[in-house]
């Protein structure tokens, strides 16, 4: 009788909490894998071979002097000699092509001031992927781990553990308005929130509480704690250093829904 | 080496993405490898008494099918099996079978369900149902390699039986099969309607995913692999303006040997309605799993196949009653 009464208070005390997964969608395109790499290299190189060859005359006026400047810098393959046995295929040249391989075309370097930084000739030099807060480790930083999506997790006061952050629920507020407010109350004004649905994408079922999980993106700003909230710490992580840090009951519970 | 393979420099780059798609799909496979082992496991660690355990073993077993299914599906032979659909494939294996099902379903099976709807062969002879095998004919001295559902044929190529194949697709589709050719054309007269005639009955076929032969004895007693000539293929032989005549071929799997097959030829002999050949197949308990059809009409070799088998010979139709009709010179042999 008394266990029956206990499960009855216990289910009456169950309360429900707004979890909020937020997330930085990746900046720039994933690191390749070995088989992606060597694939698209394959496809470029069959390409480049199946490619028409060079129309010259089209761009180079025959008899002019950009066209003395552009024949200089090219290697022509030499052509197929009568009474000579080619054990590998004879040469097919047309057009001072060899049709066999792909047509390897020089063009003139474009002259440039390479101390006029706002010469339209200057080379493109890509950013680099790897950014001062990967170099540093800085894990508060947004500016990390571009190719990967990165979630927001936190540490609680009470249990000094990580977590995800939740946020206990009004009567007459919904789900997703709370999470985003306790995002604000916790991170401070300063972000663009952009919330994907108003339904939960999980949920987290534990002895007393029920966490349901909306899943919302940082598109501007930055998270900075504030002093009030209940938590003393955050970290920018992608999925695969999330269950360094979580402990495994939330990690297998949450695993499904991070990229 | 052959010239051309000597003086073809391939593409830069292509050993190098092989060498790497290698790669990806033997991790593919000692994922498979190890999900094959753990489902295993399972199947060992069943309790023999439990009422669920076939079921349960059957369930894992599928499992662990589909699993060497999935890495098998990679490997060159079978996709070349998928690009090609007329490329014969060793039935024996599950990975061939399963390709060949699929190519089957995607064109065949739909095409024969087409014709069999469209030609009214359901429900004038058999209710509907789903086709499961192949079953495909091959006419003696008729040069189409695989014939399609509702081919008019002429009269002279439909004189002796086809050759039969029936394939089967899943191995419990495997076992012994009965052919029934039935023709719900034949003009009644009397009664101002058709009726259902049994041209063909064959019992008792062994049929395997590998032997896919229908065979019978012509003469004596079935040997091992023959099945049993329940009654003698009757040449169709359509009458003059009674229009086509569907010949419709039916496969059914059965559930046991058939007992008491002596009776059975008088029995499809008396068959006049599809309602009889609908009883004698629930009597036989004989399911339906694959069905062909071809047609025939009235042509010039007709008289030639009658003159040939002894039969009788044929009667004129025309639009106008015999009753009704008025005298004339033109149709006094009637």
């Amino acid at each position: 009788m008394r266990a029956l009464t206990g499960r009855s208070i216990s289910k009456r005390c169950m309360s429900i909490k707004a979890g909020a997964i937020l997330s930085r969608m990746p900046v720039i395109t994933k690191e390749l894998d070995d088989f992606e790499i060597s694939y698209y290299n394959y496809t470029s190189e069959l390409e480049k071979r199946l490619m028409w060859t060079f129309p010259q005359k089209f761009f180079f006026r025959p008899g002019s002097l950009a066209e003395r400047d552009f024949e200089e810098l090219q290697t022509r393959p030499a052509g197929a000699e009568k009474l000579v046995y080619y054990p590998f295929g004879r040469p097919d040249v047309v057009e001072g092509r060899d049709r066999n391989s792909k047509q390897d075309i020089r063009l003139p370097a474009p002259s440039y001031d390479p101390e006029d930084k706002s010469s339209m000739s200057r080379p493109i030099e890509p950013n680099s992927r790897i950014t001062d807060a990967d170099k540093k480790n800085d894990l508060k930083s947004l500016e990390r781990a571009l190719d990967k999506p990165l979630y927001l997790v936190v540490k609680e006061k009470s249990s000094s553990s990580w977590v995800f952050p939740t946020f206990s629920i009004n009567e007459d507020s919904a789900l997703h308005t709370a999470a985003e407010e306790g995002l604000f109350t916790t991170g401070g004004p300063d972000m663009n929130i952009w919330t994907v649905s108003n339904t939960p994408a999980l949920v987290q079922k534990l002895s007393e509480d029920r966490v349901y999980y909306i899943k919302s993106h940082i598109l501007a700003g930055s998270f900075k704690l504030s002093r009030s909230s209940d938590y003393i710490d955050f970290m920018w992580l992608s999925s695969s250093e999330i269950p360094k840090h979580v402990s495994s009951d939330l990690w297998n519970c949450v695993n499904k829904i991070l990229n | 080496m052959s010239t051309f393979r000597r003086i073809y420099n391939s593409v830069p780059g292509i050993a190098d993405a092989y060498g790497a798609a290698q790669a990806v799909l033997k991790k593919i496979e000692s994922r498979n490898a190890a999900r094959i082992q753990r489902l295993q496991q399972k199947i060992d660690a069943l309790d023999p008494n439990d009422a669920q355990y076939e079921a349960r073993k059957r369930q894992m077993q599928y499992h662990i099918m589909q699993s060497k299914f999935r890495d098998e599906i990679n490997k060159p032979e079978f996709q070349e099996l998928i690009l090609n659909p007329h490329k014969p494939a060793p039935m024996s294996e599950y990975t061939a079978r399963e390709i060949k099902k699929q190519h089957w379903h995607e064109k065949q099976q739909m095409l024969l369900m087409q014709r069999l709807e469209q030609l009214h062969i359901i429900p004038d002879t058999l209710p509907t149902f789903r086709p499961k095998v192949d079953v495909s004919l091959r006419f003696p001295g008729l040069r189409t390699r695989v014939l399609e559902p509702g081919t008019i044929l002429p009269s002279s190529v439909t004189a002796r039986p086809p050759v039969v194949n029936i394939q089967p697709f899943d191995e419990h589709d495997e076992g012994l099969y009965s052919i029934i050719l039935v023709n719900p054309d034949i003009a009644d007269t009397e009664n101002d309607s058709f009726r259902t005639k049994v041209h063909w009955v064959l019992a008792d076929v062994p049929i395997s995913l590998t032997n896919t032969r229908v065979k019978y004895p012509i003469m004596g007693a079935p040997t091992e692999d023959e099945g049993t000539e329940v009654l003698q293929y009757i040449p169709p032989t359509p009458e003059l303006n009674a229009g086509f005549e569907r010949l419709c071929l039916w496969a059914f799997w059965q559930r046991k040997p058939i007992v008491g097959i002596e009776d059975l030829k008088t029995q499809f002999q008396n068959v006049t309605s599809a309602r009889q050949l609908r009883d004698m197949c629930k009597r036989l308990q004989l399911r339906p799993l694959g069905a062909h059809v071809w047609r025939n009409r009235y042509d010039r070799t007709t008289d030639s196949v009658r003159e040939q088998y002894g039969l009788p010979e044929g009667r004129v139709f025309t639009p106008i009653r015999i009753s009704e009709r008025p005298a004339t010179k033109r149709n006094q042999f009637n």
